[in-house]
């Protein structure tokens, strides 16, 4: 009794974590992105699943009749309804990285068939478990992990995903998410060689719960529009510049779209906006060769970072973004996308100030401009 | 290992998971967390707090080996960190809420830990090995119970110095802690565990709350700031485009504050910042974010519903009557220069007000002093 009271606090906890967290983001609007009613909803039903197994030990205890029949038709919908939170935050995810969910969430529904199924069919044929004389008794120890194979496709899904959206990440962001979506699959291993059911889900708030705050960091380091860095995540850079320019040279270009006031008042803001996105791929397309920071600085002007090696560098990117932009100018006829660049280097013996440094780019490009 | 003990040990793995993923974020972050030493501090206690636990909970050893030694010594470093971290907790809440606490301050109120120090190598020395932890245990609760009464009992008086929902938030988790902690030392034999979890998720939960909130305010005038207002713009907008309900903008700056800036110093232009956040905040009233955008520029958002268009501006103005009456022989007053607007349905557009904004921010720039007239003017055009 103990244990499941214990159990039952744990549950209380992270319920009273999500509720606050929710409720944090909710007061302060800072909840904009829509994909987060997917995690809402299947945080409420991986709840609802922590209560499962606690009602199935509580049918273990009473001596009721019939007890046996009630507690397989129960352990057969636990079975059945484990899909349902997994492809809640599946979508949520998939939502998250802007990935088109119209093929995928067909997929991801299979597994809930699957088991549907698979309860079905141990309900006329058993070999899972079976009612011996009204009691329950389970046939196969193995077979009744199948359907927790759930877990380790969405897991699989969901890194899948991740590795392919978050190519143009810097840092660690990529492997910590990964991490996290790990968390259940480490537990449910936990689980299986301990027998001790309960925590599955526990876990999987868990998770839930630290990817959630992950992506609010990571949003708020993130232009809505472009789905570039924004000034956030520069700042954090020029402090991480500011250890690094002891070592080496930073080269810094920025970009800044010529006459793109002119598109916008001829074509309206809906082609403008359209505008800036492609400028954002094409800038995304030429660079992803290198390592760099690529940044929405302002309104139409980008900002690339690295680490400076060579003189032929600067050429190189320029040329490989020019040569793009021609590529889209030949395609698209209603208007052309044309960059100016403002570059500059900083030496390593000078002390590094990352505002300054900022501001004689913005100038270095208003010259740039000023020539053609 | 009885499967009593294996669920302890999954209890207290979730609890040690979330200690340890709020450390590794503090500490990845050192920036942003700079005066965060004591929370820091807290946790740490914390995470070595839940491994002795469990490495005092994990296993029966036959007496007289070495590992009965590790197993006490295991649940008295449990004993020993429990009320440290509770007094470290109460010090954050301190500084949360600008108590000041001098040093000799700090030092009275570590007396009850060095007490209760005392009290346990006492316990050690006159009971057997195997006792520490059973026995008279519950009352080792006590002491960390006062330093959370004495936190709750602080977020009550001092409640109107934060945002309402971080008062609300930190009474909803004392009260938790509180209960929790009564719990446990109730029913201490009874093999409750509740101790590790209510503290880490407690720490969990001050850090979201009162850190998040960090990186969304001003450090100057405690307003949202910039980033902050640009994901509730897009709130706004949802609520504007698909709920249809009338939102309206007010933008004030403050007149001449360059001349503040330039014929006071800086300190002075700060503390006239903060005046005009103060009036501003006092008379917009509750569940209305204001923001500081910029330099001297302060953005109000609404939603049209109990206050009616044009209350806050009026409402702003007599407070700024009053304030300037109060300090009539000053240096210098402080004005604003108010323009507001009225989004009726389906109208309000998050990235064009962002770059409207940010356009007159930058033309007011480039003209060095800010002077107010065109300024409206402009926005009235562009509004």
């Amino acid at each position: 009794m103990i244990e499941n009271l214990n159990y039952l606090f744990v549950v209380l906890c992270l319920m009273l974590i999500f509720i606050l967290t929710i409720g944090y983001f909710y007061y302060n609007k800072l909840m904009v992105n829509t994909s987060y009613k997917y995690l809402f909803i299947s945080s409420l039903l991986a709840f609802i699943m922590c209560f499962f197994p606690f009602i199935y030990k509580l049918l273990e205890i009473n001596n009721v009749a019939n007890i046996g029949l009630y507690r397989s038709i129960f352990y057969g919908v636990y079975l059945v309804s484990l899909a349902f939170p997994i492809y809640h935050y599946c979508i949520f995810l998939l939502d998250f990285l802007n990935v088109s969910k119209d093929k995928i969430q067909y997929f991801l529904i299979i597994p809930f068939f699957f088991n549907l199924i698979y309860v079905v069919i141990n309900f006329f044929v058993p070999f899972i478990y079976k009612l011996e004389n009204g009691s329950f008794v389970f046939i196969n120890q193995i077979l009744v992990y199948i359907p927790y194979l759930v877990i380790l496709i969405s897991v699989i899904s969901t890194t899948f995903y991740i590795l392919k959206n978050l190519k143009f990440s810097v840092g660690w962001d990529c492997v910590i998410l990964i991490g996290f979506q790990f968390i259940p699959l480490i537990a449910l291993v936990l689980i299986i060689s301990f027998k001790l059911y309960n925590y599955l889900w526990t876990f999987y708030i868990l998770s839930m719960l630290f990817t959630f705050i992950f992506c609010i960091i990571r949003q708020s380091h993130i232009d809505g529009l472009t789905g570039l860095y924004n000034r956030n995540e520069l700042n954090e850079h020029l402090i991480r510049y500011k250890v690094k320019s002891k070592k080496c040279n930073i080269l810094a270009i920025m970009i800044d779209i010529n006459d793109f006031k002119s598109i916008n008042d001829r074509y309206g803001h809906v082609v403008g906006d359209e505008a800036l996105i492609e400028a954002s791929n094409i800038l995304k397309m030429s660079i992803k060769d290198y390592k760099m920071l690529l940044v929405r600085y302002a309104g139409d002007e980008f900002l690339i970072m690295k680490t400076y090696n060579k003189e032929e560098e600067i050429e190189n990117i320029t040329s490989l973004i020019n040569g793009e932009c021609q590529k889209f100018n030949k395609k698209n006829k209603t208007y052309q996308i044309n960059f100016s660049f403002g570059t500059e280097i900083f030496n390593k013996q000078n002390e590094f100030d990352g505002e300054r440094f900022v501001e004689q780019l913005d100038k270095k490009m208003y010259e740039d401009k000023r020539n053609k | 290992m009885s499967s009593e003990q294996i669920g302890y040990l999954f209890n207290n793995a979730i609890f040690l998971l979330l200690t340890l993923f709020i450390l590794i974020y503090v500490l990845a972050k050192r920036k942003l967390f700079q005066s965060e030493k004591y929370f820091k501090v807290a946790c740490l206690l914390l995470c070595v707090m839940i491994i002795a636990r469990i490495g005092g909970e994990m296993y029966n050893p036959l007496p007289g080996t070495i590992l009965e030694y590790v197993k006490v010594a295991c649940l008295f470093s449990f004993y020993w960190i429990l009320p440290t971290i509770t007094y470290y907790l109460f010090l954050y809440i301190l500084q949360i809420f600008a108590v000041k606490c001098s040093d000799l301050k700090k030092f009275l109120f570590f007396i009850p830990i060095i007490i209760y120090h005392g009290l346990l190598i006492a316990d050690l020395c006159v009971f057997k090995l195997d006792q520490v932890g059973n026995g008279w245990s519950g009352l080792f609760y006590i002491m960390p119970f006062l330093y959370l009464l004495c936190s709750a009992i602080v977020t009550i008086v001092k409640r109107e110095k934060v945002d309402a929902f971080i008062s609300f938030a930190l009474l909803l988790i004392f009260v938790f802690l509180i209960t929790a902690f009564t719990l446990q030392g109730l029913f201490y034999q009874k093999g409750v565990n509740f101790t590790s979890g209510s503290l880490s998720i407690s720490t969990f939960s001050i850090f979201l709350i009162v850190s998040l909130d960090l990186s969304n305010r001003d450090p100057l005038t405690h307003l949202l700031n910039r980033e902050a207002l640009r994901s509730a713009i897009k709130y706004y907008c949802y609520v504007n485009n698909k709920l249809h309900k009338e939102i309206e903008i007010i933008m004030i700056d403050i007149d001449e504050f360059k001349n503040i800036n330039d014929s006071f110093g800086h300190n002075e232009g700060d503390r006239a910042l903060i005046k005009a956040a103060k009036i501003i905040s006092s008379s917009s009233g509750e569940g209305v974010r204001c923001y500081r955008y910029g330099g001297d520029e302060f953005i109000i958002i609404h939603v049209i519903k109990k206050r009616k268009v044009g209350v806050i501006k009026e409402d702003i103005e007599k407070e700024l009557l009053l304030h300037n009456e109060k300090y009539k022989d000053g240096d210098y007053q402080i004005n604003f220069s108010i323009g507001s607007n009225v989004y009726t349905k389906e109208s309000l557009n998050d990235i064009e007000f962002i770059n409207m904004v940010d356009k007159l921010m930058y033309e007011d720039k480039k003209r060095g002093t800010s002077t107010n007239q065109s300024f409206i003017g402009k926005k009235d055009d562009n509004l």
